[in-house]
């Protein structure tokens, strides 16, 4: 059967009904200029691509604008009756609608992000939901009080979500699942219990996060099996209950987290005990940047201060009620895609608990301070030692490590010290046994200042997300400065 | 189609007694081939008791052909609310309030045909978290 509606399709069509094809770009052609309610007259250009029902689509802009409210009346309708390339163009305005998006290379925008406000009433699941549609972009623009999502992409190969706002969303506020090649980018996300920013599923991911910002989350951050050029860069996660957190676990296909690239945030005081939490980010709570049963992940240059816990912390994920063992080591260059086709594991072959090791993890150049138990540390369970792990820490500058040698024991060039691993260890049994503030509630979380806008939102010609992520010079990144207040 | 439903099976202790009889059921029911897959490969015929798992956010496994009078096991293995809905004529159907986490639905499919079902909330008929079910005669 078509999965995921595109590729197999397109090249069945494609060998297959050649002439028909040609109609088509023909009729695509026609229709985009006969439905020109506000047609500034250019062609459609850009090269043929399959779209997502086997229609070649258009990869490029297509030149036609609908406009919100003018040209339809709902940003749904406008939608609808779009074709591959448009912009939708919506005006100021706050529209009580959750909408769906299944047509490739779309570029939709707010005039203003502060004043074009997609409200879910704590009625509706989605602001806005791409379901399979390659290369669609969303910019400028905000979705509050949504029971699940603010901007949620799945099943796309392109995608991007630029100069968005979403807060009090009952699930993620900026979220891509199974899906690559991808951007978020100036996006502001609060209010969430599970995550302000969400990507997950994905192997190879690539796909970039940057100048964001999170706050008022369960987590700012959570990647579940997510990695694979996944670039964390230049954000800020504060006033979170706990920050960055990539993570495995065998609820979600394509474990575990791995290869995920954190350099330049900002992380701090993410030890918000009002947020809402789903239980994750209630155990995780008072830790900037925490890998949880991750592995091959680059922490470099972050400047992380102000945690109840640790700055940065590695630490196992223990999931007692596991569906999969942890994959070998041969399968983790695995595609996300063959896990799809995998039977049901049988329960009975599941050693539950799995404790998800967090492994091979290089952590350099980090700017950490006021950790109430480590700025730097690696907790263990089961029969993990933190040799063992193979994690490293260089160059870092942290006052307080747990194991209390942990630079010196595990350098990332040379040798360690052989210092006792067991020495100022985390006690990981009585950490997570320990009361925490309950769950705050999403729709009552503080309400987002206005953030910036785009540049020339109303002007600015159609940009499908044919062109994600954005190159990043990784190397060229510093620690960031300290932020003004604190 | 005739369906026999023991809905939402919740607790996980029961499942842990239904599961590995069901999936040794499963696994010793492989028999020969149904209809190529998109991928060209031949779909494995399956029989007995089923186990398909819906995790955040994906049914695995998507696609499968089992024979008539096979018992069908979804279950919650993920974190978030799930449920099934049936395109068409496809009478699977449970709704969010009893498909979630750890719970379980149950239908015997007694009838051949293809049936296709989503999730509503990952998915439409046709995208996203969505799974097809097809039925041979025995």
């Amino acid at each position: 059967m078509q999965r995921w509606g595109t590729n197999n399709a397109g090249r069945i069509d494609r060998a297959g009904h050649a002439a028909r094809l040609i109609v088509a770009v023909i009729a695509v052609t026609m229709v985009a200029a006969a439905c020109s309610q506000t047609d500034n007259n250019q062609t459609a250009t850009g090269t043929q691509n399959p779209g997502t029902t086997g229609v070649p689509a258009v990869a490029g802009p297509s030149g036609v604008t609908i406009r919100v409210p003018a040209d339809q009346p709902t940003v749904q309708a406008a939608v609808t009756a779009a074709k591959s390339g448009d912009l939708i163009l919506i005006s100021a305005g706050v529209y009580k609608e959750g909408v769906n998006v299944e047509t490739d290379n779309l570029t939709i925008r707010g005039v203003d992000r502060n004043k074009v406000i997609l409200d879910g009433e704590f009625t509706r699941e989605n602001g806005v939901r791409v379901l399979g549609a390659n290369g669609v972009a969303i910019e400028n623009m905000t979705a509050r009080n949504f029971t699940g999502n603010g901007f949620f992409w799945t099943g796309v190969t392109g995608y991007r979500g630029s100069y968005l706002t979403t807060s009090r969303t009952g699930n993620y506020g900026v979220y891509a699942f199974d899906s690559t090649k991808g951007q978020f980018d100036h996006d502001f996300a609060s209010g969430s219990p599970d995550a302000g920013f969400y990507i997950g599923e994905c192997y190879p991911c690539d796909a970039v996060i940057t100048d964001s910002v999170a706050e008022h989350n369960g987590l700012g951050y959570s990647g579940t099996n997510s990695g694979g050029n996944l670039l964390l860069v230049n954000n800020t996660f504060r006033f979170n209950r706990a920050g960055v957190v990539p993570n495995s676990g065998s609820y979600e296909l394509c474990y575990p987290e791995r290869e995920t690239t954190i350099v330049g945030n900002t992380v701090y005081s993410n030890n918000q005990g009002d947020t809402p939490a789903i239980d994750v980010a209630l155990l995780a709570m008072g830790n900037g940047i925490l890998v949880a049963g991750g592995r091959d992940n680059t922490i470099e240059r972050n400047l992380v201060f102000d945690h109840e816990r640790t700055g940065i912390g590695l630490v196992p994920y223990p999931e007692t009620d596991a569906v999969d063992n942890i994959p070998p080591e041969d399968a983790m260059k695995k595609p996300c895609a063959d896990t799809k086709k995998a039977p049901k594991v049988d329960p009975k072959t599941v050693k539950n608990p799995v404790y998800w090791p967090p492994k091979n993890n290089r952590v350099v150049g980090n700017v950490v301070r006021k950790s109430g138990l480590a700025d730097l540390g690696v907790g263990v369970l089961g029969d993990m030692t933190v040799p063992n792990l193979n994690n490293c820490f260089s160059d870092n500058t942290a006052t307080t490590t747990s194991p209390t040698d942990l630079q010196a024991m595990s350098p990332c060039d040379g040798k360690g010290n052989g210092a006792d691993p067991t020495v100022g260890a985390l006690d990981l049994v009585a950490l997570m046994a320990s009361p925490r503030p309950g769950k705050g509630d999403y729709k009552t979380q503080p309400e987002p200042g206005d953030q910036p806008n785009m540049p020339d939102a109303a002007g600015a010609p159609a940009r499908p997300a044919t062109d994600v992520p954005m190159k990043i010079d990784v190397a060229a990144i510093k620690v960031p400065a300290q932020p003004a207040g604190t | 189609m005739g369906l026999r439903r023991a809905r939402r099976q919740a607790s996980l202790a029961l499942f842990c007694v239904i599961g590995p009889a069901a999936l040794a059921a499963c696994s010793s029911a492989a028999a020969p081939a149904a209809e190529p897959s998109a991928s060209g490969t031949l779909a494995p015929v399956q029989s007995g008791a089923v186990a398909i798992s819906a995790r955040d956010n994906s049914f695995t496994t998507e696609d499968i052909t089992v024979t008539a009078g096979t018992e069908l096991t979804w279950s919650n293995d993920g974190r978030n609310d799930h449920n099934i809905v049936g395109v068409g004529d496809t009478p699977f159907h449970v709704d969010t309030a009893q498909f979630k986490p750890k719970d379980e639905y149950k239908v015997t499919v007694s009838s051949p045909g293809t049936y296709k079902y989503y999730c509503s909330i990952h998915g439409t008929a046709e995208k996203g978290m969505i799974g097809t079910v097809q039925v041979v005669p025995r």
